[in-house]
């Protein structure tokens, strides 16, 4: 055999296996792209449903078999949740809480998980899983003593109760925000010392625009506690014009007749502020992927 | 940086002063707020009473109309909280009144629930003003067991509901019955079921009757028709094992079984509520079902066509004959609350015929009392449906069932019971035997 014919097979040999190794590939990716498509339409679909069904005559609502889309859209029934009760107030109260609680989230879990990771102190990891310990507490069991503790201090029907125990720390925040920092090398630290930074320094200027994507989650789950918490403003509120979007909820849903497209309708207008955060906040999490390369 | 993070600590403090602020205004004292507040408090002598009621919807606007009328005839301040359940079912009268800040009245939609308060002793008693609301003498005695635990009273009746056989006239005539002789017996019921149901091959088209839809399908109200003790007051003890028990749930299961549980559990699953037009006995997909008064104002709103009539509820031999179940909306005055004598006076008022009659017109309710009935303008025009309502609530078989500290739990229990007999064949009477066993030991 001449040499340029063992060349030209070589050729082909290595043709065809970068062939089978694409085919190989793009199987690869079909199939991870199925994957991820099922899981998208499974998320997708309650979401779906919801508008569905604020869009429905109530006798639609429990059709069997269901009706994915109704015959003539009602966007009537925003109008009528709209004028079934204050909405705007009740959003203002809203924002009310969720602004602070974000706020206060965000700081004083920042401060407290530092302390946890970045700060070497005698029993500091004993004093950790006390703090976690206190989650093992619900909130039912804790009601009632923070109930009467608010009621000394005359906090009863006042946003503080709701707002002010937020800048005393979280322990799921603490110690998602804790696990997060532990990951940041600390050698950055030192070179901060190093160029004359104090601990202050260190943690506002070095760590924290490292923990954005963190801080981001952090502010993600502050605001949903508190944009969909009932049981909060229900105990600690008794006057109607302080109330809150969930709890107007309620007000809507007669004794006999839930008006539950009305109730989907709020339902839509208020998941709509979530799917806005989420997507303003989506960066920092992408952010957050691009950390890790810088680990390694 | 430094300017992000000097902002940042300015946010905070912005967003809690602005939190605080809001406080100020109108929490740290909401009496405070009223009294100051405008011309009324100042016309009532800073007299405020602090009121949670259960209203939403249309009641919540007939409840603000009453507030409002109550504070122009007496000058009583009236703070309302408009209160999901009245705060009886989610903590929040628990956590007040432990707290000592309970509101000085409250309204219940659940007679039940608010019993379980009165036994475990977080009430007030009324016995002392029960001569002043004018209740004494003509109350009738289906509310006497609701009002009172341990002899003293707990609970006030503001208005009640009664439950009754609705039928379609013209499905009747359809099927070769006389739609002036509505069943009387279960017997009887069951008959006229058979013949009022189409089916069309093996799918069901119109069913004549389902006992668990509407109010058949609350937890006490079969066992109380078929003449069920449920719960015996005067030894603590739960009776919940009794044939007439077991009779209810093998009677439903024959239902059941006859037609298919899956398949009625599937052509129930498209039923609409009772406000909606989409109400099987709207529709016509069912021809009897049992409910309260409070359904007549719904056909009136969504099938003014349909052509109904009304009866007793049958029930069987040894069944509480001419009885129904009373579903009363109740005053309480939790322990801890300082004007007694407002609240007293808000239910005296709230009692009276006038200021109730709106809510009589639009629901068909009844009052507490039999001499109140005259001055009711359904009984004036002389009225078959609300005649029937008098003589059921006047019935000695008239009553609310399962007074105990457990009677949410037992309805629940007692709900769980029925679908495990109707959908999953079981016997009813070693369920009812287990039920029994766990729930007696939370009453002691």
């Amino acid at each position: 055999m001449s040499i340029p014919s063992i060349e030209r097979k070589r050729d082909y040999q290595l043709a065809s296996a970068h062939q089978r190794q694409s085919f190989k590939n793009g199987i690869q990716l079909t199939a991870q792209y199925i994957l991820l498509l099922i899981f998208a339409v499974c998320f997708l679909i309650p979401f779906f449903w919801l508008v569905s069904e604020s869009l429905k005559k109530p006798s639609e609502l429990f059709e069997v078999p269901m009706l994915w889309w109704p015959k003539s859209p009602q966007w009537s029934n925003f109008t009528l949740m709209f004028s079934s009760f204050p909405f705007l107030l009740y959003l203002k109260n809203t924002m009310m809480l969720v602004i602070p609680t974000m706020i206060g989230s965000i700081v004083s879990n920042a401060l407290v998980a530092y302390g946890f990771s970045r700060l070497e102190w005698k029993y500091r990891e004993q004093v950790f899983v006390i703090v976690l310990i206190t989650m093992i507490l619900p909130f039912q069991v804790t009601m009632i003593p923070l109930f009467l503790l608010f009621k000394e201090l005359h906090w009863v029907n006042t946003y503080l109760p709701l707002t002010v125990p937020h800048f005393f720390g979280n322990p799921f925040f603490i110690f998602l925000l804790r696990q997060f920092l532990l990951g940041i090398p600390k050698e950055l630290s030192f070179s901060a010392r190093i160029d004359g930074a104090n601990e202050f320094q260190i943690f506002y200027r070095i760590v924290m625009p490292l923990a954005k994507p963190v801080l981001t989650t952090v502010a993600i789950f502050a605001f949903l506690h508190t944009w969909n918490d009932f049981i909060g403003p229900l105990i600690y509120l008794s006057d109607n014009h302080m109330y809150t979007l969930s709890l107007g909820a309620q007000q809507i849903m007669g004794t006999l007749d839930p008006k539950w497209n009305i109730l989907m309708a709020l339902g839509v207008t208020m998941t709509l502020p979530v799917l806005v955060l989420f997507f303003i906040m989506q960066k920092y999490f992408i952010q957050g992927i691009t950390m890790s390369g810088m680990k390694g | 940086m430094k300017k992000a993070w000097s902002s940042m600590i300015a946010c905070t403090l912005t967003a809690t002063l602005i939190a605080g602020c809001s406080t100020a205004g109108n929490g740290s004292s909401q009496n405070q707020q009223t009294a100051q507040g405008d011309g009324k408090s100042s016309q009532s002598g800073g007299r405020v009473l602090n009121y949670w009621s259960p209203f939403s919807g249309d009641s919540q606007k007939w409840d603000q109309e009453r507030i409002a009328a109550f504070e122009k005839k007496t000058g009583i301040k009236v703070n309302v909280t408009f209160v999901p359940n009245g705060g009886l079912n989610n903590g929040k009268l628990l956590a007040a009144i432990t707290g000592n800040s309970a509101p000085d009245l409250v309204e219940a939609d659940s007679p039940a629930l608010a019993y379980s308060y009165a036994a475990q002793g977080s009430l007030e008693s009324w016995d002392t003003h029960i001569d002043q609301l004018g209740l004494g003498q003509n109350l009738m005695p289906g509310f006497k067991d609701l009002m009172q635990y341990n002899g003293k009273t707990f609970l006030i009746p503001q208005d009640s509901n009664v439950l009754m056989l609705y039928y379609n006239t013209d499905m009747f005539k359809e099927a070769g019955l006389d739609p002036n002789k509505p069943p009387t017996t279960i017997e009887e019921l069951d008959q006229y079921a058979e013949k009022l149901t189409k089916m069309n091959g093996n799918k069901i088209d119109r069913m004549g009757f389902i006992p668990w839809t509407d109010s058949g399908g609350d937890a006490f109200t079969w066992l109380w028709m078929f003449g069920s003790k449920i719960y015996d007051s005067s030894t603590g003890k739960l009776a919940l094992t009794d044939d007439k028990s077991v009779a209810v749930y093998n009677w439903m299961n024959k239902y059941a079984q006859k037609y298919n549980p899956a398949q009625l559990k599937s052509f129930t699953s498209g039923f609409g509520g009772m406000f909606s037009p989409d109400h099987p006995f709207m529709t016509g997909k069912v021809a009897m079902t049992v409910t309260g008064n409070w359904f007549t104002n719904a056909l009136r709103i969504y099938a003014p066509n349909v052509k109904y009539g009304v009866a007793k509820i049958p029930v069987p031999p040894g069944g509480r004959e001419n009885g129904t179940l009373l579903n009363s909306n109740v005053f309480m005055i939790p322990k801890g609350s300082k004007n007694v004598d407002l609240a007293v006076e808000f239910v005296k008022f709230g009692l009276a015929p006038e200021i109730n009659g709106p809510n009589f017109d639009q629901w068909r309710s009844i009052p507490v009392t039999d001499s109140k009935f005259d001055e009711v303008s359904w009984t004036k025009q002389g009225d078959p449906i609300y005649k029937l309502e008098r003589e059921l609530a006047n019935s000695p078989n008239a009553g609310h069932p399962a007074l105990t500290k457990i009677s949410p739990q037992l309805s629940d229990e007692l709900k769980a019971l029925q679908d495990n007999v109707i959908y999953n064949n079981k016997d009813p009477k070693e369920l009812l035997q287990a039920l029994q066993d766990k729930l007696q030991k939370a009453l002691q």
